[in-house]
């Protein structure tokens, strides 16, 4: 975001999966380096000392024993038939024959 | 109904003034039936919310069934659980099995739940009555409930203004009598704003109290879920029936402290006093606050002193970092937990047939908000490479940094206190030309997410305009019996829980 050159803003657009219209980039690319300029405060922090490291109770790491044993709890060849409904009332955007329809890769 | 007429009809209108915990007692006592009140709950929503806008969907076929089920319970001497009868809002990123979770977002405007948040199923096993889902900004991303595709949330006080954010809708509902109790989720004040705005209690638990199992993650290492109501029984009814381990949810297992059973209590005022809490007064904080504001938690800290607490001056260092630190993390995290929605699995209908991948995905999220979009962008560039070091590590580093001012405030002081808000509510449409204008006025509010400590935020008084000041309380985590036990002295002092507005 070093330079007014909107090419930052789209390239930013392309990591994020984001579609921004032509005529917004501008104002965007603005209040994203007004962001981003409030963000370099963080250069005046002295972290002499100071760790990075996460407190200990935000560690999520679990005992492989803890978990639960992995079972098949969801059958996709019935997404069309009922079978997923019946349980809960979940259903895929797009599917058939049992199959999810998406994007071509 | 016949019970109707027994109780004479100026009772009955006067019912959605009453507490969850009073109403409770009512259906339990068969002075009232469940299916009565739920009724007349349903007649107020209708009359007062075209106003307020603070639900985006209704649950009430299944509410008035659950109601007669209820009293069906009750005439069969079946056990009743604690929030017997309770209709119960539920802010709009917290799933409920069979009712559209939204988010207040284009994106998922069609997206049903299909399976109860913990929080949800730990409710209705106590009771009570999932009423329906509650507005918001989009995402949880603002602080003013403006930025909702269900258009913005009207504060009850004065509906020319906002309701704070982000859980704006839980706020203004409980707020404006439609229901006594909600449940809404803190980010970075998301639950104390609007409370502070609305003039209603609310809570941000300890990181890791409440499960967040159905929960939609925004920023999953700073957000929990927390009740919101008019008394500090409700708040504590609630809390005890939400709280507590949750296979579900691996970071409210990790906390040794969690395997007890916790079960808060309302004390006396005498009981409270008796405990000597010792008081920090986060000075530097409070005297850069508007002045109405500052003045009127000055008139708290004296009604302390006059009952003979230990109040003492202090100050956190730090808190000019801890905002930049803040806002880093959150996007960082935001830009990570919505990459899911690729309208694939979950979102609107649209065909991805004849689509390639990546014009699909940036197609269909271009159904986000702008301040979703920006926020996602944001996160997106400090966690770019190269810049890791300079922000997200940096930010790291500050977070850390502020947990140990707080470790070092909690060996001398049992509860510190600051304004939930640097400034009054303001007008709807005022705000938000600059993003940083808003960012500014989670400057109190984030200090508590950062070091995952409990934080509360209580009515305080008015502005001379009639606008809700709000008073934040916090202690160490795992405390959070000493904030309902602050809350509770204050209520009984000032009665807060009567001030109610006119609408």
């Amino acid at each position: 975001m070093s330079t007014n050159n909107n090419n930052d803003i789209k390239k930013l657009c392309t990591l994020s999966r984001l579609e921004i219209d032509e005529s917004e980039i501008q104002k965007t690319s603005d209040k994203i380096k007004e962001i981003i300029s409030f963000f370099n405060k963080l250069d005046e922090f002295e972290s002499n000392g100071v760790q990075e490291i996460p407190y200990n109770y935000m560690k999520t790491e679990k005992k492989v024993d803890e978990l639960r044993d992995d079972l098949t709890t969801l059958n996709l060849n019935d997404a069309d038939g009922g079978g997923v409904e019946k349980a809960t009332p979940f259903s895929f955007l797009n599917s058939k024959n049992g199959y999810v329809i998406g994007p071509r890769i | 109904m016949g019970m109707l007429l027994a109780l004479g009809y100026d009772k009955m209108t006067n019912l959605h003034k009453l507490a969850g915990y009073q109403v409770s007692q009512k259906i339990k006592n068969q002075e009232i039936f469940a299916e009565e009140y739920i009724s007349l709950v349903f007649e107020r929503i209708s009359n007062v919310d075209s106003k307020i806008n603070s639900f985006i969907s209704k649950n009430h076929e299944s509410a008035l069934l659950k109601a007669k089920q209820i009293d069906k319970k009750i005439r069969n001497n079946e056990k009743l659980g604690s929030l017997l009868g309770i209709p119960i809002g539920i802010k709009d990123n917290i799933s409920v099995l069979g009712l559209k979770t939204t988010c207040a977002s284009k994106m998922l405007q069609e997206y049903v739940s299909p399976y109860n948040a913990t929080v949800v199923d730990r409710l209705e096993k106590q009771d009570a009555l999932i009423i329906g889902k509650l507005n918001m900004d989009e995402f949880g991303m603002g602080t003013s409930s403006e930025f909702s595709h269900y258009g913005a949330v009207h504060n009850p006080w004065n509906q020319d203004y906002v309701a704070g954010g982000s859980s704006g809708g839980s706020a203004a509902a409980v707020s404006s009598l439609q229901i006594p109790i909600s449940l809404g989720s803190d980010t970075g004040g998301s639950i104390r704003c609007p409370s502070s705005f609305c003039s209603v209690i609310g809570i941000k638990p300890t990181y890791g109290l409440v499960s967040r199992y159905g929960l939609v993650s925004y920023s999953n290492s700073l957000e929990q879920i927390g009740p919101m109501a008019r008394t500090i029984i409700d708040i504590a009814m609630t809390l005890n029936t939400i709280c507590g381990k949750d296979s579900s949810d691996s970071t409210s297992t990790t906390a040794a402290t969690l395997d007890q059973q916790f079960e808060y209590k309302i004390n006396t005022v005498d009981g409270v006093l008796g405990k000597n809490y010792k008081v920090g007064i986060i000075d530097n904080l409070i005297l850069s606050s508007e002045s109405q504001v500052m003045e009127t938690v000055f008139k708290k800290i004296d009604l302390l002193k006059k009952h003979g607490f230990d109040v003492q001056k202090t100050k956190i260092n730090y808190s000019d970092f801890a905002l930049a630190a803040y806002y880093v993390i959150a996007t960082a995290e935001a830009s990570s937990n919505l990459s899911r929605f690729d309208n694939i699995r979950y979102g609107f209908s649209h065909n991805p047939q004849g689509y390639e991948w990546n014009s699909y995905s940036s197609h269909v999220r271009s159904n986000f908000g702008d301040e979703v979009k920006r926020r996602i962008l944001v996160g997106s560039f400090v966690l770019s490479a190269g810049y890791y070091g300079k922000y997200y590590l940096k930010a790291q580093k500050v977070r850390n940094a502020i947990k140990n001012e707080f470790n070092k405030l909690f060996k001398l002081f049992d509860v510190l206190i600051l304004p939930t808000m640097p400034i009054l509510p303001f007008k709807i449409g005022e705000k938000g030309a600059k993003p940083l204008d808003l960012f500014n006025l989670d400057i109190y509010t984030i200090l508590a997410n950062l070091a995952g400590i409990p934080a509360m935020s209580i009515p305080a008084g008015f502005s001379k305009k009639g606008l809700p000041i709000g008073l934040q309380i916090l202690s160490n985590e795992f405390n959070e019996q000493i904030l309902i036990d602050i809350a509770t002295f204050f209520e009984n002092k000032d009665k807060f829980n009567e001030w109610i507005p006119n609408i």
